[in-house]
Order: structure tokens, then sequence, then C-alpha cells
């Protein structure tokens, strides 16, 4: 990827900070780059907390675990605001000027009230001089050089299915689904816990880390069991567990969401009606051009079932699935395309702009 | 100002082929290139009237050629509409019925991106909201 120069360069080096914030990972670099320079999970570990007589209470001992982001909403800004400094002292290098522009990326249809707070924060409190939000299904399609499609960004917490069409978002067809990677972690928690005869109670990181480890999407809707597919994982504290039906009944939710007790249609009927909602001189196209983003996506056998489903649900239409290989990071190559772009200063708010106006800005610049 | 000025305004952003109608579809002011039937106007902006989503299944017919509707917004009144005919299948149009009017606008050429099309657009809509036109 080179970089082209904009006013935030410096010296020829990219001097605006491209963070993209999922419900389970936050990654962080520079625009102009191919990769995030640092990835960690979305998750703090708040220091213990003094009671009234400044001693520890006995439920404050060990550091709590908070998850910022779920679901694509922020649920705690003091996490939120510790875990991205974390980010970017991780990811500053020496060379950059102090402080830079900020590219984040946020879930569609995110509420005002949490632009808000980015705002606050960024601009505010970081002390940035401007601040891009940009709509990650969005940036997935820009990350791919692409300016028409379906995005299909499965994340940890949240599904997003975006009609995009010649740039224009076709935003009456979005769907926004909370039936994610954390719905297939759940479940395999749950599963592990309710076998019989031998039940294992895992903690939701083991689960999650079996889940990356041997899960996949079967190509039958209902195969049957195998013995042949169990897999033994030894755990970090050397207990063995062993997955057998799991590893595929659990990722099946996402097609089936009935089988985890969750409502609504799975994966491929939301893609068919989202696209069933656009026009139907872009439908063809559409169907023709359908990428995947999110980590989520990285579950071995979903894009073949997804086709397979798909292709059964709209038997005139050609269907293509596109899986680029690095799709888990297409958000985040988004920002960095867009942050390089000589055009990028006109998206951002900047501090000026947002001390005079206020929240009016937001309608201006992201209307 | 005069609806001239208006639709200069458009041209100024890169608009160069645009029209500004009231909703039966007379003139008010258009440019020289830019040609589109009162009925055609009249078709639209009575479909927008009666929120009816014709354009999604049928695509649209301005200027005697086919258009691909690609976003219908009938609570803004919007409609965004992609060429459909060899001659104008690399043109973004932009059409937006206002309380009186209808505006509506195209990019002559392909450098000019269908984005910038909205915008010029758009800002016109939401100063026709202000004047009550």
């Amino acid at each position: 990827m080179s970089t082209s120069s904009n006013a935030f360069s410096y010296d020829g080096v990219s001097a605006v900070a491209v963070v993209d914030i999922g419900s389970g990972r936050i990654r962080g670099g520079w625009a102009g780059e191919d990769a995030p320079r640092c990835e960690l999970p979305n998750v703090w570990h708040a220091k213990p907390r003094e009671n009234l007589n400044g001693a520890y209470s006995a439920e404050g001992l060990e550091p709590k675990a908070v998850y910022p982001v779920e679901r694509g909403q922020v649920q705690d800004w003091d996490g939120l605001e510790a875990l991205l400094q974390d980010v970017l002292d991780r990811v500053s290098q020496p060379q950059s000027p102090q402080p830079y522009p900020l590219l984040l990326s946020r879930p569609m249809f995110s509420a005002r009230s949490e632009d808000l707070g980015f705002a606050q924060l960024v601009l505010e409190k970081f002390d940035a001089p401007s601040l891009c939000l940009a709509r990650q299904p969005i940036l997935a399609l820009h990350g791919i050089s692409q300016s028409s499609g379906v995005v299909l960004d499965c994340g940890e917490g949240l599904t997003q299915i975006v009609p995009i069409f010649e740039g224009f978002v076709i935003e009456h067809a979005v769907r926004r689904m909370h039936l994610a990677g954390q719905d297939v972690t759940l479940e395999l928690q749950r599963a592990l816990s309710m076998r019989q005869p031998n039940p294992v109670y895992v903690s939701i990181e083991t689960a999650r880390e079996i889940k990356e480890k041997y899960c996949f999407v079967d190509q039958r809707s209902t195969p049957k069991p195998d013995d042949s597919m169990s897999r033994s994982h030894t755990t970090s504290s050397g207990d063995v567990i062993t997955v057998g039906a799991e590893r595929w009944k659990c990722p099946e939710i996402l097609f089936q969401p009935s089988l985890g007790g969750l409502e609504g249609g799975g994966l491929a009927q939301q893609l068919n009606t989202a696209i069933a909602s656009c026009a139907v001189d872009v439908r063809g196209q559409l169907c023709d051009k359908i990428f995947m983003a999110g980590g989520t996506t990285l579950t071995p056998g979903i894009c073949q079932r997804l086709v397979k489903e798909l292709s059964a649900l709209v038997p005139h239409k050609q269907v293509k699935v596109v899986a680029s290989p690095g799709r888990h990071l297409c958000s985040w190559r988004g920002g960095s395309v867009l942050g390089s772009l000589s055009t990028f200063p006109n998206l951002c708010i900047t501090k000026q702009e947002f001390q005079e106006e206020g929240e009016r800005i937001f309608q201006k610049k992201f209307q | 100002m005069s609806w001239n000025d208006f639709k200069d305004r458009l041209i100024e952003q890169k608009v160069e082929l645009c029209g500004i109608y009231d909703r039966s579809g007379k003139v008010l002011a258009s440019s020289p290139d830019f040609h589109c039937s009162p009925d055609e106007v009249a078709t639209i902006a009575n479909a927008f009237a009666r929120k009816n989503q014709f354009g999604y299944e049928f695509g649209v017919v301005v200027g005697g050629k086919r258009w691909a509707v690609i976003i219908l917004d009938m609570d803004s009144g919007l409609l965004i509409a992609k060429g459909k005919d060899t001659d104008n299948q690399h043109k973004t149009m932009v059409i937006a019925v206002c309380s009186q009017t209808v505006i509506i606008g195209e990019n002559k050429d392909e450098s000019v991106p269908g984005s910038d099309v909205r915008v010029a657009v758009e800002r016109l809509q939401d100063d026709f909201k202000l004047l009550g036109y």
C-alpha cells in the first residue's frame, strides 16, 4: 500500500492514527500502512477499588475485567479511554508530530450521543487536532478497493449487512443483528457445561480459544455425529478438554439462530432480505459481489455454506462471495486507505469546529 | 433570488445538467442541455406524494432515458438513480422532491462523483425547505 500525502502528512510520514474499535478486538496503527501495529482484546482490567476506609474490599482485590464495547455500543467510557490510550501509546512513533488526528471506526447507525462522546474524548481529553468517525462496513469496502457490493461484517458482538452501490449506502436495506462470534462462544460454553456424561465448565476466554481453534461451519444443516471429529484442547492450566460435535453444532447458530434460542433469520436469510430490499436493477450486481469482513467470517466453511444457502434462496442469480485472507482486518485497512487520501481532512471534525458548533457539526459533516 | 440563481448554484457545484420544476412538471429553471418532460416530473412527484415505491421495481424514466433506482427515501424526498442505457450508464441522477418543487441534477461526465451531485442537490433541497418551496 502506498502512502499518499495529505495535510496530515509529516516529512512523508503519515500522521493519522487509525483505530478500529470492535466489540472483540481493538486495532491501532497508522494510515498508509498495510497492517495495524497493535491488536488488543477489547477488555480492560480495572484496578481494584478502595472502599471508604481506604482499604480494598474483598471483591475488589482482583482486577475486574471490563468490556468497554458490547454489541458495538460503548458500555464503559473510562475503560474505553484507558484502552484507547494504551493502543495509541503502543503505536506512537517518535517522528510523528504530537498530537495527531484520529480516524475511529464505528458500526453503522451508532447513536449520535456516542459519536459526541468520542468527539469529547478525542478532541478534548486526548487533545487531538481532528477526528474522523467512519463506518466499519464502508471502510471494509474501501479496504478491498471496491465501490459496490454487499458487505457482510460479522464480528464478535455484531453482524452488519450493508449493501453499497457505486459508493451509495442503501440505508433502508442495512441489517444490524445481534448474532455474531460471541453468541457462538456462549453457545459453546453452554454446550460444554450441559454435555452428558462429562460436563465441562470453561471460562469465556477458554471457550473463545476453543472456538477459534476447532470450530467450523458444516456444509449440511444437520450433519451426523462423527467420533473422528473430536479434538483435545489443553488449557493454560494444563486441563485437557475434548470437543466433539460442539465443533460444528455451535457455529450452526449463525445459520440457524433458533438452535441457540435466538430469534430472527440466519446469515444467509438476512443477506437475502437485505438484497431483496434493494431495487430490482441492482440486485444481480449485489449478489455477485458479497464481501466478507470481520473475525467471525474466518470460521472455516462459513463462505461455502453462505454460497450454498444463498444460491438456494436466489436460484436465478449468480452468487459470489469474496473472502479475502485478511478479512478480519478489512475495516482497519479501509481506514488506513481513507486516512492517507488527500481528501481525508475534509472528512474530519476539527477541534475548533467542535468547540464552535458542538453537536451540530455532526449534522453537517456526517449526515 | 430567482430560480435561475438556484440553478446556477447547482452548476457551480459541478452539477452541470440540472433542472428545477414545480410538482406539475412545469420548468422553473433548467440548464441548456437538460431536458425532462412535464409528465416525467409529475409521475415522480405523484409517486412521492402517494408514497409509492414504484422505482424499486421498474426504475424511472427521465429525459427519455431509463434509470435504475439505487436509493428511494420517501421521508426525505430523495431519489438516487444510475443510468441503465448505454449513453447514461456512467451517470448518477439525484432527484429531490420538495413541498412545491422538484430538483433534478446529474453529472455531465464520470469525473464528477455521484456523491458530489447528491450533496449539491440535498443542500438546495434543505434551502428550499427553509424557504417553503
